[in-house]
């Protein structure tokens, strides 16, 4: 985990209302101005995460995503603008992510999580909040994790349904405790409004929060399945594969 | 003995678009059971989520009783009224 920093007058100022929260306060808000969280995507799901932990005042947010924008994205994927059309993802959503926060370190990588890129993205940053839609982009994600002793906020969304999830290598199961194997029926284009997207966003935001700041009840070995279609949530308790290929050895 | 059946997202479409379902089971029925029972019912876009080419229970399918997560490999004897809960993995983002 990153060294706390110490705030300037402008940081108190800016966060002051978060930090009354009980358990956080200022200790907590040096802790998130000393961490780094890697977002990838940055779409309907990864874009109001980064911009919730760049409001937040995490102090390094490294963007990965690919491609340019298309008028699809305009639904949900809350970084890009219209007058973006055409033009890197990634720019866009840096150059909102500034226009919020200027006081943060914010790297835009144009490029999707792949095996040349994982371990070196993985490994700038503290925290890796999962917004990808394709499973071998999260179960590379995972792996890196698990290799290198870092921290997963999982966060998924089908049609109405979504699930947030958090892995602490050692403590949780892992993703590929979860799921072992790409399951056969995922299509790249899925059903999705932002509003849900979203909402697996923010609750993603606030477990990375948590974790960084280490104040609250992560969702540990715990996994929110949200249905939105019904306003059902449900805390599932997860279980750990003890064949896990990924992260069995840290369980010797 | 009666079992209640919850889908989530793509496990929904598959099973006809019913979110819940309740399905009637001998004395004794494991999880296992219930899938065997559920494949059959629901035709083969079900049965693709939960069974594997081989026949065996699909590894990236996460099965609940209750609020916990169970084993496939030991799969427990379900009880009556129990609700179990079944998960195809999500990856929108």
């Amino acid at each position: 985990m990153g060294t706390p920093r110490p705030l300037t007058p402008e940081d108190r100022a800016r966060y002051e209302w978060q930090m009354w929260t009980p358990g956080f306060g200022e200790a907590g808000q040096e802790k998130l101005k000393g961490a780094s969280v890697l977002i990838s995507r940055c779409g309907g799901l990864g874009s109001p995460a980064a911009y919730e932990l760049a409001a937040a005042g995490v102090g390094r947010l490294v963007i990965a995503h690919a491609g340019n924008v298309k008028p699809s994205d305009l639904n949900r994927q809350l970084l890009m603008t219209h007058d973006w059309l055409g033009k890197p993802r990634v720019e866009s959503a840096v150059r909102r992510l500034r226009e919020l926060n200027p006081t943060l370190e914010i790297e835009g990588v144009p490029e999707n999580i792949n095996e040349s890129n994982a371990a070196e993205l993985v490994g700038r940053v503290d925290l890796v909040l999962d917004a990808a839609p394709l499973f071998e982009e999260r179960l590379l994600m995972n792996r890196e994790v698990v290799a290198q002793g870092k921290i997963l906020v999982e966060c998924a969304m089908y049609d109405m349904d979504a699930n947030v999830t958090t892995v602490i290598p050692g403590r949780t199961p892992c993703l590929a405790c979860l799921f072992p194997e790409k399951p056969p029926a995922w299509k790249r284009q899925f059903p999705v409004f932002g509003g849900v997207s979203g909402t697996a966003a923010c609750i993603g935001a606030i477990e990375a929060i948590k974790v960084l700041a280490d104040f609250g009840q992560p969702l540990l070995g715990e996994m929110l399945l949200m249905d939105l279609r019904h306003m059902t949530f449900r805390k599932m308790k997860v279980r750990r594969d003890p064949n896990c290929p990924v992260c069995r050895r840290l369980w010797d | 003995m009666q079992i209640e059946v919850e889908y989530v997202a793509q496990m929904r479409s598959a099973a006809g678009g019913a979110t819940r379902e309740t399905v009637t089971l001998a004395q004794g029925a494991t999880v296992r059971d219930l899938v065997a029972h559920l494949a059959n019912r629901h035709g083969d876009t079900l049965a693709a989520l939960l069974l594997a080419e081989d026949g065996r229970p699909r590894s990236s399918t996460l099965v609940f009783v209750g609020e916990e997560q169970v084993d496939w490999e030991c799969p427990p004897e379900l009880s009556d009224s129990a609700k179990v809960t079944f998960l195809a993995p999500l990856a929108g983002g």
